[in-house]
């Protein structure tokens, strides 16, 4: 039997049926497939769970293990990524506006800016007002900075697993943001008292931390 | 030839998870997720390394899986069993990895990716000649088009359907291809 004729007539059920050689031929397969089904699971040569760990504290996941109770389902909506992802930015909004506030009206109480800030932009008030704890703007552009200096940490050693596409476009996009962030910086120092410019500085350093943690997340090979 | 195990099956296999770490990992509670990371790994690890063919790859794909599962947790509704939703997400991962194509590529440079293009002749040769070789192996020397419908059919469970779907591909051409592969495989077990 040849091998063009087994790949043409074993599959076929009627042709079987008189072909006793391609019938062996169909229950050897059979049992092939049943012997994968049958397969046991392969275990890692390590552990892995302590690099799973490492690139979630990495990628900003709090570890909420100690004070975790079974929570209602408002709780189950904040955990959605996109959900915190929007609070953090929200976050970031009111901190910088809050701060830029304070930072152009040094007498005005902190916590009125920032609840102000929250209510313009639609933010979670009280998901904000028990975090937010604004100080100058200095530590909170420092706040800020920290983290993206961890999220380019994490990203520089990643680089080389990330599809170099990706790579090239995550670069053009944070050089994007770079500027804006530059820009909004400088409009704000010109013009301290603009709550707009404000919210477009933390809206650029907003998207960065977004992007950064995007791309932090995103699997090998992308 | 029909295929006994069906996916739920297939995935039942990841063992019971409860549904409270399934809550809490979604909350953030990391020390589930822990607890979810060690029941699954090993099902994991294995669609992992059988589809790639290489378990160091396989290892730090699983480690790509469950980052992202953690990700996308508060994504699962329950409308199936948790394992069926981790594993399509594992499969996803996998068939996403051009880091794995590209080794793939580079030890199979017979550009058989093209499904409707394998024969039986593009079997490489054994790594060593004359030693018995059992299934796993045999899968793993598969080209990367013909073992990705193999483990996905007869060791994972998927339907022709759902392969055609995740590989963007005919069902007429993955059962096509499934053949193909079941053939390959029987000519390695019986050299």
């Amino acid at each position: 039997m040849t091998r063009d004729h087994l790949d043409h007539d074993v599959a076929d059920e009627s042709h079987r049926a008189s072909c006793a050689e391609c019938t062996a031929v169909w229950t050897e397969l059979e049992g092939i497939s049943a012997q994968a089904a049958r397969l046991p699971l392969l275990t890692p040569s390590r552990d892995l769970w302590a690099g799973i760990e490492t690139r979630l504290a990495r990628h900003g996941m709090t570890d909420l293990s100690a004070s975790v109770a079974p929570r209602p389902a408002a709780s189950r909506w904040l955990a959605r990524p996109a959900v915190r992802l929007a609070v953090a930015a929200s976050l970031l909004v009111a901190v910088s506006a809050g701060i830029t506030w304070t930072y152009a009206k040094s007498s005005a109480p902190q916590a009125s800016a920032t609840g102000r800030s929250i209510e313009e932009l639609g933010g979670n008030r009280a998901a904000v007002t028990t975090v937010v704890q604004p100080a100058s703007l200095d530590e909170t552009v420092a706040t800020m900075d920290h983290e993206i200096a961890a999220l380019r940490l994490l990203l520089d050693e990643r680089r080389e697993r990330l599809d170099p596409r990706t790579v090239s476009v995550l670069e053009a996009n944070m050089q994007l943001i770079d500027k804006a962030i530059a820009e909004s910086k400088a409009a704000l120092e010109a013009d301290p008292s603009s709550r707009f410019l404000a919210a477009q500085y933390a809206r650029a350093y907003a998207s960065k931390i977004t992007l950064l943690r995007d791309v932090a997340t995103i699997p090998a090979g992308t | 030839m029909t295929h006994s195990l069906t996916l739920d099956q297939s995935a039942s296999q990841f063992g019971a998870v409860p549904l409270d770490d399934v809550a809490l990992a979604a909350q953030g509670d990391r020390r589930a997720f822990e607890r979810i990371y060690r029941s699954h790994v090993d099902r994991v690890f294995s669609v992992c390394a059988r589809m790639v063919g290489d378990r160091a790859r396989a290892e730090e794909l699983t480690q790509d899986v469950f980052v992202r599962a953690w990700d996308k947790l508060a994504t699962f509704r329950g409308e199936s069993q948790f394992s069926t939703w981790l594993h399509r997400l594992a499969v996803n991962v996998i068939l996403n990895d051009r880091e794995a194509e590209g080794r793939r590529r580079a030890r199979h440079d017979d550009g058989v990716e093209d499904m409707d293009t394998i024969s039986y002749g593009d079997v490489r040769a054994l790594p060593v000649p004359g030693l018995s070789l059992d299934l796993e192996r045999a899968i793993a020397t598969l080209p990367p088009g013909a073992r990705k419908v193999f483990v996905l059919h007869d060791v994972e469970g998927y339907t022709h359907e759902e392969i055609g779907s995740m590989l963007g591909v005919t069902s007429g051409g993955c059962k096509a291809q499934l053949h193909r592969a079941r053939m390959l495989l029987r000519r390695m077990l019986t050299q």
